[in-house]
């Protein structure tokens, strides 16, 4: 799930709320390319809440493609993720520092001093969040269209954090690093068959140790597709709803879990050592 | 963009443009808008207008899907019809293809029934186009009979593909190579009557072997029990009395009937025969299949000469030569009283269904259709004294 630390819509400690209220019994909170969600509610957590489990989703890119990579139960202090997130961090504040400049020079958009600080102190901005400035100041009709018609004009090649970064990131601070939504790539694209199964073993070489074959945006047919994979390869098995909050049709918790006929081993191996984190991280 | 409206308690959502993640959480949220302002507990997701979709938008497919079990995506083009399909949308939803527009015009027509015309787009390639402008259930209808007959080992020619028509309806498309009508091999020359009828025999039996069961074949006793019903006003009460019992005892049946089974619809490829025209299939007595069979080579010619030529494209004598042949092959038999007997228990229910039929037409108010009715009234009085039971 996320939180509005990165693009859900709500708070980390409302989100606490929910999970409590839906009786779920494990949760992780996992925003893109920052675990400061989590560390705002392990500070509010009681000793009879749900397990918490530390939780982070890397948006990587290298030569063959994009992913979406998660790290569960890692120590959010550790050097190797914070050197991770940082770097992450960065890359981000300046691509939004070159497209606010991109505006401005090519089509005149500006925007008070304020807004703009505003926007470097978020731990995640992007696209969308500029699109909504944008929105706010009358030089788009909507979110799409300022990103589709303006936003996109500019592309970048330059740096990115890399799946093999993010992966061994996330082991050296203690965490299992999971491919999100296999088939889906970074969000957007399609990936299956061969090609799915290619990239999979090019990030068990990196040291990934699972996939994400729950999600609440898979049909039956893409489950078993990753199930398949995860036990060719002995990987573990996670769950996830990918819930962002209001106005989408997703619910928190849905992960789809509930239409499996058996536990998978791999899943079962991924609660077991989960358990173990969430009660070391106590 | 999204666009929303009701009707019959449906709603239909037309998607815009391209979803993907950027627009993915606007869609979502304008689809639960619409959702709130009109109640139905069904949706159709309208995809003619989707230029394409990432796996965002499916994902946005899916969970509305999950929310609204009676969902349904429509006008589905080619591209996003694959993707949805490998990645097993089409197996838990029911997702419609977008037809693709064709043009008959100036095409070879080779066939004329009373749903429409087939016409030959190219060398292998046929539609079948429906006259009635709202045809699409009639034509998945028929697909779906195709297909019945196929999967039970029936040689039927199964659509390939629905199209739109430009000017207006729609037509079914099938790949026949090399095929040629029944009706086309006799004008040719190719083969003759008794050829066909052997041919056309053979592969009637294979279908009367077929014992199916499926809700969507209509019962054809049930049928012939409407055309009786229709005649109660036009018959004298005796005869009436007799038809109704006599249809009333044909024994339930469960086998296979093609219910238009003539020579414009059946076709030769590669040396085997293949049905074309499935609208019809039913299931019942073959006795009812005998019935429909006169009447296509006899019975609406037994007033007007000429009818059979227009109609089959083969001369009424060769018609007639067909008939008498077909009866023989099918009771395995040459003794012509016994053809005689079984031909007039056809009589019965095909005259019965030509009267109904004329009257329905406003037969009445002509001369020519008067003729028609008097003609089947007087066989039928004639063949109902003599007749005990229409099984054979």
């Amino acid at each position: 799930m996320h939180s509005t630390v990165s693009d859900g819509t709500d708070t980390p400690e409302e989100l606490l709320e929910q999970v409590r209220n839906a009786g779920i019994e494990l949760f992780a909170l996992t925003d893109h390319d920052t675990a400061e969600g989590c560390v705002r509610i392990r500070k509010v957590l009681h000793a009879d809440d749900p397990l918490l489990l530390s939780g982070i989703e890397f948006s990587c890119r290298d030569e063959e493609g994009k992913y979406h990579i998660l790290g569960y139960g890692f120590d959010p202090d550790s050097p190797s993720v914070r050197q991770i997130v940082t770097s992450g961090h960065r890359y981000r504040m300046e691509k939004v520092i070159a497209r606010l400049d991109f505006l401005r020079t090519t089509f005149g958009f500006v925007f008070p001093e304020h807004e703009i600080q505003r926007l470097l102190s978020l731990c995640n901005p992007g696209k969308p969040h500029i699109g909504n400035l944008m929105v706010q100041y009358g030089y788009a009709s909507s979110k799409d269209e300022a990103i589709n018609r303006y936003i996109n004009q500019i592309r970048f090649h330059d740096e990115y954090v890399r799946p093999d970064e993010a992966v061994s990131g996330i082991l050296g601070g203690g965490g299992i690093p999971v491919l999100a939504h296999p088939a889906f790539g970074s969000g957007d694209e399609l990936i299956i068959g061969d090609e799915l199964e290619q990239r999979i073993r090019r990030l068990i070489g990196y040291g990934l140790r699972g996939l994400e074959v729950f999600y609440s945006g898979y049909t039956p047919k893409l489950r078993a597709e990753a199930l398949k994979i995860a036990e060719k390869h002995n990987l573990l098995v996670t769950a996830g709803s990918d819930y962002h909050g209001k106005n989408k049709l997703v619910t928190l918790g849905d992960t789809a879990l509930d239409q499996a006929q058996t536990i998978p081993d791999g899943m079962l191996r991924f609660l077991e050592e989960a358990g173990d984190k969430c009660a070391a991280a106590k | 963009m999204i666009q929303g409206r009701e009707e019959n308690g449906k709603l239909i959502i037309t998607l815009i443009g391209k979803i993907d993640s950027f627009n993915a959480a606007d869609t979502e949220e304008k689809i639960q808008t619409l959702r709130r302002e009109h109640a139905c507990e069904s949706v159709e997701l309208d995809c003619d207008r989707l230029e394409y979709s990432t796996s965002a938008g499916l994902r946005v497919i899916l969970r509305l899907k999950q929310e609204v079990n009676d969902t349904v995506l429509t006008n589905v083009h080619p591209d996003l019809y694959n993707i949805l399909e490998m990645t097993g949308f089409t197996d838990m939803m029911e997702v419609r293809k977008a037809y693709r527009v064709i043009s008959v015009e100036g095409c070879e027509v080779i066939g004329a029934g009373a749903n429409g015309n087939v016409y030959r787009i190219n060398p292998d390639t046929i539609v079948k186009v429906y006259l009635n402008p709202d045809s699409l259930p009639e034509i998945h209808r028929e697909r779906e009979l195709a297909r019945l007959a196929f999967v039970a080992g029936v040689p039927t020619a199964i659509p390939y593909d629905v199209v739109r028509i430009d000017g207006g309806g729609y037509g079914s498309v099938f790949e026949l190579l090399n095929a040629t009508s029944f009706a086309k091999l006799l004008v040719k020359g190719e083969k003759t009557p008794e050829e066909i009828a052997e041919m056309s025999i053979r592969l009637l039996k294979i279908i009367h072997s077929k014992e199916i069961r499926s809700e969507i074949l209509p019962d054809m006793k049930a049928t012939a029990l409407n055309w009786t019903e229709f005649l109660k006003d036009y018959l004298p009460t005796e005869q009436f009395t007799r038809l109704h019992g006599l249809i009333s005892a044909v024994p339930e049946d469960m086998h296979l009937i093609h219910g238009d089974y003539h020579v414009k619809n059946i076709m030769q490829q590669n040396g085997e025969s293949l049905l074309i025209d499935m609208d019809t299939l039913c299931h019942g007595h073959p006795i009812f299949e005998l019935a429909s069979m006169y009447n296509a080579y006899e019975g609406f010619g037994l007033v007007k000469r000429g009818i059979q030529e227009r109609f089959l494209g083969i001369p009424d004598e060769t018609g007639g030569i067909i008939w008498r042949r077909s009866l023989e092959l099918y009771l395995d038999t040459e003794d012509q009283d016994r053809v005689d007997e079984v031909e007039a228990k056809a009589k019965i229910i095909g005259l019965t269904r030509l009267m109904r039929r004329e009257i329905r037409r406003d037969g009445l108010n002509r001369e020519d259709g008067r003729k028609m009715i008097d003609t089947c009234r007087t066989n039928l009085t004639e063949l109902l004294n003599k007749t005990d039971t229409l099984v054979f």
